[in-house]
């Protein structure tokens, strides 16, 4: 239909179109997290990818809703717990990419109004240092074709607890930016 | 005999043309016939649409640009360590902003060659089950719909540099890649 209208507009011949419309094809795959333009999969050198799984489809979830203290995934509470190398996180596409976090609640807030800085956050490794969550630091960019572990880290030894933060967290977003510009797209609103 | 084909398909696309602008005027199959008709490839049409880059993600088809993400050589980039991505991960929003090679920004570009400033935007049929993709201006970064388009872009005036960006949530992934049509509108602006 569409592309029939921009012929039937070009056949008035004026130049004069009021519309157009130009329909178009586009062909779109679809991956595992493993294998997407963003690589996603639990960090198999880790003892910690215990706290992300694989589905049969292939999309990773994580979990740290446990607080069973007899479950070897049980986080403690009142306590400053640092998980490191949950995720292995690989840049798949063909740029190098910021990497971070959005945190968002049941009711759409983000940022800090959902968890604050120090009670939750990412880590990356040793090579690449992931910012910590959106709109704080930019931290180093993953080239392409590179892999870094992803941790996460929750604080409730002060006024905030297990329940405060975790229950609060209802997504947590990946974010890969090629660049500052595009990264600010993802800044917490309002800048709390 | 190629040729041919193709002229008599132009004849039911001015029916189908006409008949959409509402003119009305046209009752009889002759008098639909007594339209001449130039069609032209997009690259050379009154919106012109062109593809930027190498087109390692778009080709120019017939006349007619289309996309493929990934592109079908997209595992030759970046150039010295390529990635091979299979495609996007579900539950995802990606933006596309340049070609595979990143030697130029923008996926497209939308040229007004009328003789009215248009305002641009693009729309799709279903987004049920299959991937949601909008238009973007590369440079401000915002989406172009149909309650937000473009600004008006002037006649001769420089390109619209456009990218795609793909939502994936609710999107199965799957071996088979999504077919999706994209309507990309341009629209006279009220006054000049």
């Amino acid at each position: 239909m569409g592309s029939l209208a921009a012929a039937g507009a070009a056949g008035i011949g004026t130049g004069a179109f009021t519309s157009v419309q130009a329909e178009r094809d586009i062909t779109i795959e679809t991956a595992g997290d493993a294998s997407a333009y963003l690589g996603i999969s639990p960090d198999s050198d880790s003892p910690n990818a215990q706290y992300a799984s694989t589905s049969d489809d292939g999309t990773v979830s994580l979990d740290f809703t446990s607080n069973e203290k007899n479950s070897d995934t049980g986080l403690n509470d009142e306590a400053k717990v640092n998980i490191e190398d949950v995720l292995e996180i690989t840049n798949n596409g063909t740029q190098p990419v910021y990497v971070t976090v959005m945190v968002e609640d049941s009711s759409g807030n983000t940022g800090r109004d959902v968890a604050g800085l120090s009670e939750f956050g990412i880590s990356g490794d040793d090579d690449y240092d992931f910012a910590r969550t959106a709109g704080d630091y930019d931290g180093d960019k993953l080239p392409a074709g590179e892999s870094a572990g992803m941790g996460f880290f929750f604080n409730w030894n002060g006024n905030s607890s297990f329940g405060d933060v975790v229950n609060d967290i209802d997504t947590i977003t990946l974010v890969a930016a090629a660049s500052k510009d595009e990264l600010e797209r993802f800044k917490p609103s309002p800048d709390s | 005999m190629k040729r041919r084909n193709f002229i008599a398909t132009l004849g039911l696309a001015t029916t189908s043309g006409a008949t959409l602008l509402g003119t009305g005027a046209f009752t009889s199959v002759q008098a639909e016939r007594s339209i001449s008709v130039a069609v032209a490839d997009d690259a050379y049409a009154y919106l012109r649409l062109n593809e930027r880059g190498k087109g390692e993600r778009s080709e120019t088809d017939g006349g007619t640009l289309e996309f493929s993400i990934p592109g079908d050589d997209e595992g030759e980039y970046p150039t010295g360590n390529p990635t091979d991505p299979d495609g996007l991960g579900t539950d995802s929003v990606y933006r596309f902003g340049a070609d595979a090679a990143h030697d130029e920004s923008g996926l497209f570009a939308v040229r007004n060659r009328g003789t009215q400033p248009v305002e641009v935007y693009s729309t799709q049929g279903s987004t049920e089950g299959v991937p949601s993709v909008t238009m973007f201006d590369v440079d401000s970064g915002d989406l172009l719909t149909e309650s937000s388009p473009s600004a008006p872009l002037g006649v001769g005036a420089g390109p619209l540099v456009c990218g795609l960006e793909i939502d994936t949530h609710g999107v199965p992934i799957q071996d088979e890649a999504y077919d999706v049509d994209l309507t990309i509108n341009a629209v006279a602006t009220d006054g000049d």
